[in-house]
This record gives structure tokens, C-alpha cells and sequence, in this order.
């Protein structure tokens, strides 16, 4: 069957080709409708492409649609594939006369879409239907209905026999199930009931067919998990839409589930690329950092060497922050579903930290302590949540000038420990503020030292605390000071 | 002293190498391989030994589980500061020390310095 293609010969079109051929139709590709009357009877379709005719000065569907008119002959298909798929250009399309709309670069779609205006009986090839229905005749019309579309059927008079088979190696292969309600042994709505609940599988859509019309049945057959109802006696043209619909969407859902494997795959390969990637980073590190701090320490150097060396170590240093960061921050997102929350006495954890920091405490700010608790067990994982404070304190000591106060406190609340760490610093101006946990954000900012930053500190935090379902939150004022305020859920004992 | 160094990164074991260069109070051996280091633990005997812990093949842990008793001194060289593999190190029993990588010339000889003591 020949399509035609309006609109440019370019990869894209290259690609559309290689589709066509695949689905053995023939398609030739024009940038304008002159030869149009000659051709005509041959063509089956009509693709255009809407960019293109945007840009051209010819409306092609106007073209066609008049032609058609003229010489009085029935409309022949018209799909518009399109870039920009949203309500405004779709319905400009419409309106001008296209039977439908599919976004350019899903190919299986616009195949969907042709095959069913021009080879309407194998628009459900491939598919598996199963018939559950103990009338004779019904059973017969509905499968030939559905045979008529490509479908493969399976006829079963009686649901039991039919469970049997879903049960077997062959059940998941059965795209689509028909079932009657009023059958001995096994009704509809219980084989509904135990396709769901037994067997598991809430994927394969149910349609429900039924004389009576019985609004609680119905009722009871969308409880029990079936997706649509259809009355007899039966319109061929209400089961071929229902029907349609139903498979569209389970197409659709497994799209869905093909793209989350490939996500998933993508960021595995993204965190074993990180690991090799930095640890093969910090090894030259090691030579640089390791050589300048022996020259500075074992040679005389003139004062200039001196600066430079100093600034050659303290680059090599900042990068070597860098890449430890990116690595906590992969590592602790690949591990965030794997963390292990035991009992941890977070009050110690911070003790720890706050030692960590008076042995290096050149500044000579002074460090407070406050609580009213001996104890403070929370779930959590202990290294984790010592980063988290090492974190915090290291940027409270950065940004507060000599002789300043870093006040900790651990209070205890209803269902709650609230941990406060408040500097008399520098501060952040209030769009800081806003984006200080982003992960990336940028914002790192020089300490008052010089110390770089990565900006990549905070967003660790944040992680690690909404692992742990805590609450952070940030208050802070420019030439004032910052406070950060931590809550995590106490122990229930 | 006689000194070990297992590291499977060359890199580093060259910049040992250059910190060990004019300090004739040490007698270093070092491998890159860290099968060959077992060997060298098990046959030779050393008065101190620096192990790397993150190797792909081998791992530190692994080299330790693979000698039974040692007598010299086994300090650990690894890049991390906390987390998992610290906990292990500071609870490993044949392990006496830990040094951090960047490796600094001045930190090696005083630790060789303080165990000829």
C-alpha cells in the first residue's frame, strides 16, 4: 500500500522509511501537491508533516480536501505528525481537516494509527483474547467480531476451565479477557475476583459482558477489578472503542515499564562510572598533594616558590574536596533505599562532632553546648549522621569571624528531638537561603579564610536527613548569623 | 627497618618511593600486587608494613584474612575518613593504625621512626 509523505527528505525522513518498510508500506516523499492529480488514485494516506507545512506557504490539507471535493470522491486519510503536541495545535489540525494528530517521534503510534485507518483487520495482530461466555452463540459473535481485527481468540464456556489456563505457562501471554457473568460453577465477577487476588495480576484488562442490567452487578464487577462493561445485545462498534482503549493502555503502561528499566540501567552504569571516576581522580591528587607538602616542608624556597607552591596545595586540595563530595553524594544516593536505621544515640553522635572541631579550632570561636538530655536514641545510621553535623559545624566555623559563638543545643520535644546550631556569622541573603540544599545549586560560597566550597555540602545533608525522615530547615540574616534547626523522631519504646 | 608497602596503584608507590629516597633508615620493599605481597608477608620478615585497602582485585581486608598471625605493625592507607570501612579498620585486630590518604612524606616517617623506637 503506497503512503505519501509531505514534507522534507531528511534523516527524519529516513528514519519514517526504514518504518514503512518494516511494516511493508511503500512511501514517497514530496515537498509540494503538484503532481498530486495523477497520483492520487494510487495513495492510500496522506502524512504531513505540520512544521514543514507551517513553513511552506500551501495549506496541503486545504489542497487535498478541495481536490477531493471537486472530483466528489470520498476523503482519503489524512495523519499530521507534529513536534509540538499540545491542545493548540491539535486542534488547529482538526479543524482544518486531518482524521489525526501523533507526535513525530513516536513511531510505534503513528504505525498504530495508520494501520488502523488502512488495515483496519489487523489493527489487533499479535493480540490474545480470551472469551468467557457459556451461550454458544454470543461466544461465537464476540470471537468473530474480534477475529475480524486480527486477534487471536481463545473460547472457554466456563470460567474454571478458563482460570485453569491463565494459571498454566501460557496465562501471561493473554492480552485481554472477556468474560460473561451468569455461568454455573464460576461467575464472572468471582473469576474476575480470583484473576486479581490469586493469581496476582491486576494488568490484564477485564471486560465484563452482560444481559441484565443490573446497576449493583455492574457494581460489583468493577469492585472485584474489572476495567469496562459492555450490554448485551452487543454493538459491534461499542466493543471494537472499549476494547481499543483498554489495549492502547496496557501498550502504553508497558512503554512505561521498558523506559523505568532503562532509567534504572542508565543509573547504574552513572554510579559505577562515579566510583572508577573518582577514585582514579584522587590518585593523581595524592602524588601533587603529597610532593608540594614535602618540597614546602624539606627545601628553602624563595618566598615567591613559597606562594606558589602554597597555591598549587591548596588548588590540589579543593579539588580533592570536590571529588570526595561527588562520591558521598552518588554513593548516598544509590544507597538511600539501603540504608540501615538502627538505634543511635544522636546526642553522642554530635559530642563526637563538636571534639572533632576544638582540636582544630584556629579561630578561637567559642563553642556552646546546651542540653537537658542524657539520652537522645533515634533510628538512624551512625557515620551518616556524623557527616551531617561535621557538615553543618565546619560552615558555622567557616563563616564566623574569630572570637564569634557557635551555640549547639539538643532539646527534647513530644515526639521529638530538636537540634539547633546557631553561629554569630556572616549570614546568607535570603535567596542563599532558598537554595541551599539543592543539589549543584552553585552557591558555594568562600569561607572567611578563603576556604572553597563545592556547594555540594548541604544538599549531602538534606539527603541523608529526609533519609532518615527528619526535618532541616535554615533561618539566617546578613551580618548576623545563621541557625539551622534539625528535627528527628524519637525512639517509640 | 625494614619496611613493606603494598599498593596496587603504581602511582603511589612511586610517590613512596621518593619519601623513602634519602631516609637510609629503612630498608623498603614494594608491591604493586597484592598476591605477591601476601607471599612477601608470609615469607619475609618485616617490621612494618603500610597495606592499601581499597584494591579492585584483592582488597586490604582480604590480604589480612590471608596470613594468619603477623608481627610486625599493619597500618592501613585508604582515602575515606568515615563511614563503613573505617568502622572496620579501627575494629580490625591485626591492624594498628591507620594512615590517610594524601600520604604525606612527614606523617610515613613518623610513624617508622616512632616503631624503630
Amino acid at each position: 500500500m503506497k503512503l505519501l509523505f509531505l514534507g522534507p527528505s531528511n534523516s527524519y525522513y529516513n528514519q519514517f522509511e526504514s518504518h514503512c518498510l518494516k511494516n511493508s508500506y511503500d512511501i514517497s516523499c514530496v515537498k509540494d501537491l503538484k503532481k498530486l492529480k495523477e497520483k492520487y488514485s494510487e495513495i492510500a494516506l496522506f502524512i504531513i508533516d505540520d512544521d514543514f507545512e507551517e513553513k511552506s506557504s500551501v495549506d496541503f490539507i486545504k489542497t487535498i480536501r478541495s481536490f477531493e471535493d471537486d472530483k466528489k470522491v470520498e476523503h482519503k486519510p489524512i495523519i499530521c505528525i507534529s513536534d509540538d503536541d499540545t491542545i493548540e495545535s491539535r486542534q488547529k489540525a482538526f479543524e482544518r481537516g486531518v482524521d489525526d494528530f501523533v507526535d513525530k517521534y513516536e513511531m510505534n503510534s503513528i504505525f498504530l494509527k495508520i494501520n488502523s485507518f488502512i488495515r483496519p483487520n489487523t489493527l489487533w495482530q499479535g493480540i490474545n483474547a480470551m472469551v468467557v461466555e457459556d451461550e454458544f452463540i454470543s461466544a461465537k459473535f464476540i470471537s468473530h467480531v474480534i477475529r475480524t481485527k486480527g486477534a487471536n481468540v481463545i473460547n472457554y464456556n466456563n470460567a474454571v476451565e478458563a482460570f485453569e489456563y491463565l494459571k498454566g505457562p501460557n496465562g501471561h501471554d493473554v492480552d485481554l479477557i472477556l468474560t460473561d457473568h451468569m455461568m454455573p460453577n464460576l461467575s464472572g465477577i468471582s473469576f474476575v475476583k480470583k484473576i486479581r487476588n490469586e493469581l496476582g495480576n491486576n494488568l490484564v484488562p477485564i471486560v465484563f459482558i452482560s444481559s441484565v442490567e443490573n446497576k449493583s452487578e455492574v457494581l460489583e464487577f468493577y469492585k472485584a477489578g474489572g476495567n469496562d462493561y459492555l450490554s448485551k445485545p452487543l454493538i459491534k462498534e461499542e466493543l471494537f472503542v472499549k476494547v481499543d482503549q483498554l489495549l492502547s493502555n496496557r501498550y502504553k503502561s508497558r512503554v512505561l515499564k521498558d523506559q523505568v528499566e532503562q532509567l534504572e540501567n542508565v543509573n547504574r552504569v552513572k554510579d559505577k562510572f562515579l566510583a572508577v571516576c573518582t577514585h582514579d581522580l584522587r590518585t593523581p591528587l595524592n602524588t601533587i598533594i603529597g610532593l608540594t607538602n614535602m618540597i614546602i616542608e624539606e627545601e628553602s624556597v624563595s618566598q615567591d616558590v613559597g606562594e606558589y607552591l602554597g597555591q598549587i596545595d591548596s588548588s590540589a586540595k579543593n579539588l580533592l574536596t570536590l571529588v570526595n563530595e561527588l562520591l558521598d553524594l552518588s554513593e548516598i544516593q544509590s544507597k538511600s533505599n539501603k540504608v540501615e536505621l538502627v538505634e543511635v544515640d544522636i546526642l553522642s553522635v554530635i559530642k563526637s562532632s563538636l571534639r572533632n572541631f576544638t582540636a582544630i579550632n584556629n579561630k578561637k570561636v567559642n563553642m556552646h553546648f546546651y542540653t537537658s538530655v542524657k539520652k537522645a536514641p533515634i533510628y538512624g545510621n551512625q557515620s551518616m549522621l556524623l557527616r551531617v553535623f561535621n557538615n553543618i559545624l565546619s560552615n558555622a566555623y567557616k563563616f564566623t569571624p574569630d572570637n564569634g559563638k557557635i551555640y549547639t543545643s539538643v532539646k527534647s520535644e513530644d515526639s521529638f528531638y530538636r537540634i539547633k546550631i546557631e553561629d554569630t556569622g556572616i549570614g546568607m541573603p535570603s535567596d542563599f537561603v532558598s537554595k541551599i540544599f539543592d543539589e549543584f545549586s552553585t552557591i558555594g560560597r568562600t569561607g572567611l579564610k578563603g576556604e572553597k566550597s563545592t556547594g555540594l555540602g548541604m544538599s549531602i545533608v538534606k539527603k541523608i536527613i529526609d533519609d532518615h525522615n527528619g526535618k532541616i530547615t535554615v533561618d539566617s540574616i546578613e551580618g548576623k548569623g545563621t541557625i539551622f534547626t534539625i528535627d528527628f523522631k524519637k525512639v517509640k519504646k | 627497618m625494614k619496611v613493606l608497602f603494598i599498593d596496587d596503584t603504581v602511582d603511589n608507590l612511586s610517590l613512596f618511593k621518593i619519601y623513602m629516597k634519602n631516609f637510609d633508615e629503612a630498608d623498603c620493599t614494594f608491591e604493586s600486587d597484592p598476591r605477591k605481597g601476601i607471599e612477601h608477608i608470609l615469607t619475609d620478615t618485616f617490621d612494618i608494613i603500610f597495606l592499601d585497602i581499597e584494591m579492585p582485585e584483592i582488597d586490604g581486608f582480604q590480604v589480612l584474612d590471608s596470613v594468619d598471625s603477623i608481627k610486625a605493625p599493619i597500618f592501613a592507607l585508604t582515602a575515606h575518613l568515615s563511614g563503613e570501612i573505617i568502622n572496620r579498620i579501627k575494629e580490625h585486630t591485626k591492624i594498628q593504625g591507620v594512615v590517610h590518604k594524601p600520604v604525606l612524606k612527614k606523617n610515613l616517617i613518623e610513624i617508622i621512626k616512632n616503631e624503630a623506637s
